[in-house]
């Protein structure tokens, strides 16, 4: 292997302290956006749980602004075939992925609701 | 509550998932002209192609035949490209191997696997293997499947062992800086064993759902598992071209390839996007 020339070695060094702070991003780490969003909410305010919340919408008919209205500010994440996915979590006990509850709404590149699944939370590991 | 950046969760990418954009940015001034061009795929041979080491690749198959009799037994080793920035052409990719006195033609299956034959003169010569691709226009992955398994299954053994494979292979590193201090700070085959392994898997197709099923244990995987962790990072439109998933993000998903709760017979099931209900 070549040696790193030296103009890079700052550059490295910076890298490393990144991956190594990358490397110790445990689940900790998570949580709901600070901005609110996945948070379910209806219009009047008040939180609902994972299956009322699904109870909500309908495949093949609720829209993005029926879901909008109805659960509040999703997690959006677009993609490039105008597919794009929802989701609204409940934490868990230990405010990890793998406990928290996921509600995830899939829209076709129409905006129609065209999957629903719900991701119960499971138990910490030990 | 700290959050994630950007810039980290691109590293965190770029590390395990086989960024090569910091090489990019890395390259002496005289090449910085060649990477400012816009990203289109060349037909031909190419001034900059994507090439791996023959020898790493003969040491990722190596690693194969050591490891698939506990992990993977009935499982076959192939290698696959896949695409990484939009528009490239993937059905003609013409894939060579290229020695300092020889070169011949390796053959890619519609499904743009390949297997790759063990040579002593590729070996003696340091070959490259090397598609008529522009560097950064496409990705290198390992392809081990156990035959026989149901459609949209996948079995976690043959995962886990294309994560090792892959990075003995140096598939995933581009020999940029990254790799090499990858090197220096990490055992790539324990990484894979880590319970929060951050090796980017593809799916065939754009996904719903993964679930990973052993006897009556069900468990799908939280939605920070697939699209590239887009779910907890607003920014990730900004980091994908550090990523090789740029044009796969809704094929990504992690495994929780260290968690040995979960055996190598663990089935690994995919719901898609197109899936009739």
């Amino acid at each position: 292997m070549n040696p790193v020339p030296v103009h890079r070695v700052p550059f490295i060094a910076a890298l490393a302290a990144c991956l190594c702070m990358a490397g110790c991003a445990g689940v900790d780490m998570f949580g709901p956006p600070p901005d609110g969003r996945g948070a379910v909410r209806t219009p009047d305010g008040r939180p609902l749980p994972p299956q009322a919340a699904m109870d909500t919408i309908a495949i093949g008919k609720s829209s993005k602004a029926d879901v909008l209205s109805a659960l509040g500010q999703a997690i959006a994440i677009p993609f490039d075939s105008g597919y794009e996915v929802w989701v609204y979590r409940w934490p868990g006990a230990d405010k990890t992925p793998r406990t928290a509850s996921e509600l995830v709404v899939l829209f076709d590149p129409s905006g129609t609701a065209s999957k629903l699944r719900l991701r119960p939370g499971y138990a910490p590991r030990d | 509550m700290a959050r994630r950046s950007p810039l980290r969760h691109a590293l965190q990418l770029a590390l395990l998932a086989g960024c090569s954009a910091l090489h990019a940015q890395q390259s002496p001034p005289q090449e910085k002209p060649k990477t400012a061009l816009p990203p289109v795929t060349v037909s031909g041979t190419s001034s900059e192609p994507v090439e791996k080491s023959y020898r790493k690749m003969v040491q990722g198959m190596d690693y194969f035949e050591r490891a698939r009799a506990a992990v993977a037994p009935g499982a076959s080793l192939r290698f696959k490209l896949l695409p990484r920035k939009p528009g490239t052409d993937m059905d003609h990719i013409v894939l060579e191997v290229i020695g300092t006195t020889f070169d011949y033609r390796v053959p890619i299956a519609p499904d743009h696997t390949f297997v790759l034959e063990r040579n002593a003169k590729a070996l003696q010569e340091n070959a490259v293997v090397s598609p008529n691709r522009r560097r950064l226009s496409m990705t290198w992955r390992t392809e081990i499947r156990t035959p026989g398994l149901p459609a949209n299954t996948r079995r976690l053994g043959d995962l886990r062992l294309e994560c090792m494979v892959g990075l003995e292979a140096d598939l995933v590193s581009n020999n940029g800086p990254i790799g090499r201090i990858a090197d220096l700070f990490t055992d790539k085959k324990r990484y894979c064993e880590r319970a929060e392994a951050r090796y980017l898997y593809f799916a065939d197709r754009p996904l719903f759902s993964v679930t990973l099923v052993n006897g009556a244990r069900r468990e799908v995987l939280p939605i920070d598992q697939l699209y590239a962790m887009a779910s907890d990072d607003p920014g990730l439109k900004s980091d994908l071209p550090y990523c090789d998933c740029e044009v796969l993000v809704d094929r990504t998903y992690f495994l929780p390839l260290g968690d040995r709760s979960w055996p190598d017979d663990t089935r690994v099931e995919f719901e898609y996007m197109d899936d009739r209900p």
